[in-house]
């Protein structure tokens, strides 16, 4: 018996004490662990707001400056933040103008800029890898400084919001009360769009472009699936990206496979099985009202013929 | 054209609204709207669809695009913004938000608390008293979306309660509410404007206005009349504000003369 123990032990913690990979899959989940935090507290909003295509377009349509900031070697999240700056402004004004079709400029401007982006890089001889690397993220390509970089900024990002909370909270469920009593509502979704920007922006090393979005949507939809109370909500997507993050980076370990899509892979499994045994909406619950339904009726119209 | 209601009195007016018109791009909601309208007063807003009924309300507190000039009693609206609290219509919320009746009453003190800080004890008395008002207190710990219409707006009202002013704009707070919760709200609005308050309410129920208003607004773009139940309730200013639509039917049994209309 604790011969077992002790090989799922050594099984468990070999990945972090590995000779060759050990500092690197340490900070790898390091890292993840951070953007879970931010991307779940962050992603609590856009999934409630409604902002998952916004938010697509906006990781999309950073990636020409995170290019030019690769060509011309200047820093990553500079160029990054430069350009998520640009285009969540951008996207702040879309959203407000309602008379413009939303989603048809935003995938206008998304697809667009990161073709331009594409259009930059293929430039380049090494191509190739430094695309995959843009686009997936580098996990275990993390460096100490990247950690403290993500560390600070994801601390700065929950300040925000903490300071915010009770204003960000009352102009995301009811703009028109928050208008009403004279919060600066226009300036609070810019506050929130640049928060995701900057959210998006440090966990892009490590996560990449496209799958950057996985880290702020899913755990929050998943957290959405169990709970009814928006401060319940927020820890449980950081719990869930947490676990996603360890158990990714297992099988990423283990089957060799690549890391930070692999947790991409476990947060949708996570997902998906929330649909199924969600205590409010799964697809248990439902089969079994259905169920518990048609019993009712029969009855009731046993009881109408008797 | 500027038109003063008859409400006009010694003391400085409640709410004061001069020359007010609202404009969304080309399109002129509401016209050089002029009114003074004391405490003490339910003051029920009437008007066809679409004819700036909202938009009066949005307009006293700036949320749309306006000229003109609103005072309370004689501040201007950045001064004395607190004083006015406002109930959203229904179907401006999202719903399926993950939130408490509890979290949405307390919404009402965020204004008192200030940003950064947490509510205090008296925030949760002033949300556990409101809540007992509207009859909503067994219910606090629930999601909103799973109430009913009635419950949804008794909440809502709960809320204006809770930021304790002294002006409460309602829009349409009756529509698609059950006969229970229409009696509750009705019943804490006359309270209120007993206790001195001023509650304008825009509403489509021409039936509710004249039975339980002290004054009535009719508006079609413009004020077209304001007064009593009395002086409003006539075919002609109601053809006025709703062009020859409604069919007034004068019952005649009440002791009042109650005008029973038929929309």
């Amino acid at each position: 018996m604790a011969d077992i123990l002790n090989n799922i032990w050594n099984w468990l913690i070999e990945p972090f004490n590995s000779l060759y990979a050990g500092t690197l899959v340490r900070n790898a989940l390091w890292e993840l662990l951070i953007i879970s935090v931010i991307g779940g507290v962050v992603g609590t909003y856009i999934v409630l707001r409604g902002l998952v295509f916004i938010v697509d377009a906006l990781t999309h349509a950073i990636f020409p400056g995170v290019v030019i900031a690769f060509l011309i070697g200047a820093n990553f999240f500079l160029g990054a933040f430069i350009s998520a700056l640009a285009v969540a402004l951008v996207i702040a004004l879309v959203a407000r103008n309602r008379r413009v079709s939303e989603e048809s400029s935003i995938g206008v401007i998304f697809t667009g800029a990161f073709s331009l982006g594409v259009v930059l890089l293929s430039s380049q001889r090494s191509y190739g890898r430094s695309l995959k690397d843009l686009l997936f993220g580098d996990i275990l390509g993390i460096t100490t400084a990247d950690l403290w970089v993500t560390a600070i900024v994801g601390l700065l990002i929950l300040a925000a919001i903490f300071v915010a909370r009770k204003e960000l909270l009352l102009s995301s469920f009811d703009a028109t009360m928050a208008r009403a009593i004279g919060l600066p509502v226009a300036r609070l979704d810019l506050f929130l769009y640049l928060l995701i920007a900057a959210t998006v922006v440090v966990s892009l090393p490590a996560v990449g472009n496209i799958l950057v979005l996985a880290f702020l949507v899913t755990p929050s939809a998943t957290a959405r699936l169990f709970t009814n109370r928006f401060y319940k909500m927020m820890p449980l997507a950081v719990g869930i990206g947490m676990l996603s993050s360890l158990v990714g980076l297992y099988l990423g370990y283990y089957a060799n496979v690549a890391g930070s899509a692999g947790v991409v892979v476990v947060a949708t499994a996570f997902f998906i099985i929330a649909l199924i045994i969600s205590p409010h909406s799964g697809l248990f619950v439902k089969i079994r009202q259905r169920h518990l339904w048609k019993q009712r009726l029969r009855q009731e119209s046993l009881e109408v013929r008797a | 054209m500027s038109k003063t209601g008859p409400l006009t009195a010694a003391s400085p007016p409640l709410l004061k609204i001069e020359g007010l018109s609202v404009a969304y791009g080309p399109v002129l909601a509401l016209q050089n709207v002029s009114m003074e309208l004391l405490s003490g007063s339910l003051v029920g807003v009437i008007g066809p669809n679409g004819a700036g009924k909202s938009s009066l309300l949005k307009g006293i507190l700036g949320m749309v695009p306006t000229s003109g000039k609103v005072t309370i009693s004689g501040q201007s609206l950045s001064q004395a913004r607190q004083r006015i609290s406002y109930v959203p219509q229904r179907s401006e919320v999202r719903w399926d938000f993950p939130i408490t009746v509890e979290e949405v009453v307390m919404m009402g003190r965020y204004r008192h608390i200030g940003w950064v800080k947490f509510p205090g004890k008296t925030d949760r008395e002033i949300v556990a008293e409101t809540l007992e008002q509207v009859g909503m207190f067994d219910l606090r710990k629930r999601q909103i979306s799973q109430l009913s219409g009635g419950q949804q707006q008794r909440v809502f009202v709960a809320r204006a309660l809770a930021q304790q002013g002294d002006i409460m704009l309602l829009d349409e707070p009756l529509t698609g509410v059950d006969t229970t919760s229409q009696e509750v709200i009705m019943a804490l609005l006359e309270k209120q404007r007993d206790d001195g308050k001023l509650i304008v309410m825009a509403t489509h129920d021409l039936n509710t206005a004249a039975r339980e208003c002290n004054f009535c607004c009719c508006i079609n773009h413009r004020l077209i009349a304001l007064g009593s139940p009395e002086q409003i309730f006539n075919p002609d200013i109601l053809a006025a504000t709703y062009g020859g639509n409604v069919l007034t039917v004068n019952t005649g049994n009440s002791a009042a003369g109650a005008t029973l209309i038929i929309q």
